[in-house]
């Protein structure tokens, strides 16, 4: 390897480089400065800069996790905390949160227009609308879970907010593909199992309830909707 | 092969990549008492207690350097029992690796007692660069009950 400590005092790419009047006659060979061992060893030269102790300290805390892997595959292997844990995405539609189980979430995209299907169409069944080429049939979620429209409650708020952060949401579950509507979109998040608490025996008992589990999080409420049976229920009042 | 250079003072050696696990930056180190110079102590890696070697100190005698290159290997093995067990490998200017086929290696026995951790030599235009046998290492290690449980 070339002696780093001469490098420090000159940098030739700013001179004879490619930054400089290209004179260098190792140009015709390397073509660009970044090709050039000379050059690269001056980038790793940045590495012998002192460690500062903050930094040695948050690596051993971060190592400290216990975090395991596979040592076939190099994967990361989830703790035995994390073991039990749904990852879940939460949604808005209207006023209320849901949250379905990010495994069938395909896609998350801006708004398309809708094509009615004449004589199909109805207050559950949108349309439908062209995502990436795609044909999918479009339904109104809002509408099978019975979500009253928060526009009389609100209009002026509800109207600004729905505009900013309307989305198009893709689920796919065994090749079978629907989109709908969301007014807002949170995150991705991941509950423990015992998060996930059981709803009230009223909500329980009811013959068309999609919520198979309630979480709490920042203070709200979440509808975890069962997405099995959200499906079979789209395939039976649909197809 | 896929080799791990590194440097100890002006020297490259290298050390076969099969064993290694992640190459991860200095963290803080627990110092062992009546334990060999050469080992810097022992840390929590991902809920394991892991042992540090100073390759630095083993081969040269003094520590290896508070730098953003200094950083340590992370080489597993496999005990007799089949539990896997990590050692971790400090060394300065870890920053390159090397592909170079077994037949580009060069017999050091001449020079080198052929039961001590140094292997063969590499040549390239920029000089020579010496292999660490890693078994001789976990075996040294073994010896002096740094390292829990037995080698396959």
């Amino acid at each position: 390897m070339t002696d780093l400590t001469d490098l420090k005092s000159h940098d030739c790419w700013r001179i004879i480089g490619v930054e400089g009047d290209r004179s260098c006659p190792e140009l015709s060979n390397y073509i660009h400065c970044h090709n050039c061992p000379i050059y690269s060893a001056a980038g790793r030269h940045l590495f012998d800069r002192e460690i500062p102790e903050e930094y040695v300290s948050q690596w051993t805390n971060l190592f400290a996790q216990n975090i395991v892997y596979d040592a076939k595959t190099g994967h990361k292997i989830v703790n035995l905390k994390e073991k039990n844990s749904r990852s879940v995405v939460i949604f808005r539609l209207e006023r209320e949160w849901f949250a379905l189980a990010a495994q069938v979430f395909k896609e998350v995209t801006q708004v398309s227009p809708l094509h009615t299907i004449p004589h199909r169409s109805n207050e559950v069944l949108l349309g439908v609308v062209n995502i990436r080429g795609e044909i999918l049939l479009c339904v109104s979620l809002h509408n099978l879970l019975g979500l009253k429209s928060a526009e009389t409650i609100n209009h002026n708020l509800a109207l600004s907010k729905n505009i900013a952060y309307q989305r198009m949401v893709v689920l796919e579950l065994e090749q079978n593909k629907w989109v709908f509507l969301v007014d807002e979109i949170d995150t991705l998040q991941r509950f423990q199992e015992d998060e996930f608490k059981e709803p009230p025996s009223v909500i329980f008992q009811a013959t068309h309830t999609y919520t198979q589990a309630i979480i709490h999080w920042q203070n709200k409420k979440i509808n975890y909707l069962d997405f099995e049976l959200l499906f079979y229920a789209l395939n039976q009042k649909i197809l | 092969m896929l080799l791990l250079l590194f440097y100890v003072g002006g020297d490259r050696y290298a050390i076969d990549t099969s064993q290694v696990v992640e190459v991860i930056p200095r963290v803080t180190l627990r110092k062992v008492y009546h334990a060999p110079d050469y080992l810097s102590g022992i840390f929590n890696y991902r809920g394991v207690i892991a042992p540090v070697i100073d390759l630095s100190y083993l081969i040269k005698g003094t520590n290896s350097n508070l730098s953003f290159s200094t950083r340590i290997i992370m080489v597993s093995y496999l005990t007799e029992d089949n539990t896997q067990k990590y050692l971790g490998l400090m060394s300065e200017k870890i920053t390159e690796t090397l592909k170079k086929s077994a037949e580009s290696l060069v017999n050091s026995t001449d020079i080198q007692d052929t039961n001590s951790y140094f292997g063969e030599i590499i040549m390239d235009n920029n000089g020579m660069i010496q292999l660490i046998k890693l078994e001789y290492l976990l075996a040294n290690s073994q010896a002096i009950n740094l390292l829990p449980g037995d080698l396959l």
